[in-house]
């Protein structure tokens, strides 16, 4: 079988099977923002205007329960180390990983945001723009995130480690994601913030898997 | 005759500014196996992490004249998730060797695994594992094999045949590196004492 056919299935029966993997996020999505429904109760103006920053707030979250996994699992069985050790190239495999951990992870709440964002009074324009800007804010999150994760892949409780060290590195992501929907809602030009969203995930692109070969051979140390 | 896989010149390795080994001198030829002894906390799973190149050595350098090389660590390298067969399949997808399902179930049968075959790795006994992992060395077709413990949790039975495979893959013009407390030595093979220090 074809090398990265063979990975895609089975990253995706790993997923299946870990359960908790794919639907923790969604999960977890859906309820903070029943929460916030519930507490914001009749007032529909103000809970449409904070309709994005809930949005991109909670996804940043969600995706950051999900990287603890990452690596850790294969770290621990040794088929990280296995796959590290073969002569097969390391990073275009790490790619398909990480791309299916996004498929698993975050392309659900990306769908399943607009659909919110309509919910709570955005119009469908708006609300797609919030679908697909979180498919590049999350995207760049999962890259950035994975750096960190391969940093704390030995460390006891890095999850609780990961979440500290991450969500300030977020921070840019999510302020320029806000500010496309933020220019769109009051009819500006957003290709600015759009741009400096794309130049992100770009260098994400083309830096994180290199600087994650060497980061995760280490980790095989510990 | 014979081609060098493994070259290993002055190794030295450094852990909390304690010399953990220095001075470690070996080379590794086809057919030919290496036994790296000592107590418990001499550095033999270190020193087999630094041949699979995981970390370059303090001192010294490791020349790999291969990049076929199977490790079997302390930990299985397989997915708990994934079933046994699963597991096989993806390990001969890494190592890029094709067997058809008949091959496979005739491995299945020797490692005793017939019945385990759909069962999630997960589930199964410490040496169930072993054997699992072990059949996927033996499959990938390495030219070199870096073990540590390979016995470990093994069963008598279990143990015949690590050693078999092992004299099979000798033959076969493989070599083994290997981290062992066995009393029962591999034939012929040199050994590299280790020290605690």
């Amino acid at each position: 079988m074809n090398l990265y056919l063979g990975l895609i299935q089975r990253e995706l029966l790993i997923g299946v099977r870990s359960g908790s993997e794919a639907l923790v996020p969604l999960a977890f999505f859906a309820l903070v923002i029943f929460v916030f429904a519930l507490t914001f109760g009749t007032e529909k103006e103000l809970l449409a205007r904070c309709t994005i920053p809930i949005l991109w707030i909670t996804a940043l979250f969600a995706n950051t329960l999900s990287l603890d996994n990452l690596f850790k699992r294969d770290h621990d069985d040794g088929t990280l180390a296995l796959t590290l050790l073969s002569f097969r190239p390391s990073i275009p495999i790490i790619v398909v990983k990480l791309v299916i951990h996004w498929t698993i992870t975050a392309l659900p709440i990306c769908l399943f945001a607009p659909l919110i964002g309509k919910m709570f009074g955005l119009s469908w324009e708006a609300a797609v723009l919030v679908g697909g800007t979180l498919g590049i804010g999350t995207l760049s999150m999962t890259l950035i995130g994975a750096l960190v994760a391969a940093l704390l892949i030995g460390v006891e409780r890095g999850g609780q480690v990961l979440l500290l060290i991450v969500v300030p590195i977020y921070l840019p992501v999510l302020l320029l994601g806000i500010g496309i929907s933020t220019l769109h809602a009051q009819g500006m030009t957003y290709s600015s913030p759009l741009l400096g969203s794309l130049a992100i995930l770009s260098a994400g692109i083309t830096c994180v898997p290199l600087a994650l070969k060497p980061l995760l051979k280490t980790a095989q140390d510990s | 005759m014979s081609t060098l896989l493994l070259n290993a010149r002055n190794i030295s390795w450094r852990i909390s500014g304690r010399t953990l080994f220095s001075g470690i001198d070996f080379s590794v030829r086809t057919g030919e196996a290496l036994e790296l002894r000592g107590p418990n906390g001499s550095g033999k799973s270190t020193l087999l992490r630094l041949l699979a190149k995981f970390q370059q050595p303090h001192e010294g350098i490791v020349q790999l004249n291969t990049r076929r090389v199977g490790f079997l660590g302390h930990k299985s390298g397989l997915s708990g998730l994934l079933s046994v067969f699963e597991n096989i399949k993806w390990y001969c997808t890494l190592a890029k060797v094709h067997y058809t399902d008949t091959e496979l179930e005739d491995r299945l049968h020797l490692f005793e695994l017939t019945h385990e075959k759909q069962t999630l790795v997960q589930e199964l006994s410490t040496g169930q594992v072993r054997r699992c992992a072990l059949l996927c060395l033996s499959l990938a077709q390495y030219n070199l094999w870096l073990l540590d413990e390979p016995t470990a949790a093994l069963d008598s039975r279990g143990i015949s045949l690590t050693q078999s495979l092992i004299e099979q893959h000798r033959k076969n013009a493989g070599a083994v590196v290997m981290a062992t407390h066995s009393t029962d030595p591999i034939p012929e093979a040199t050994t590299v004492e280790l020290n605690v220090t």
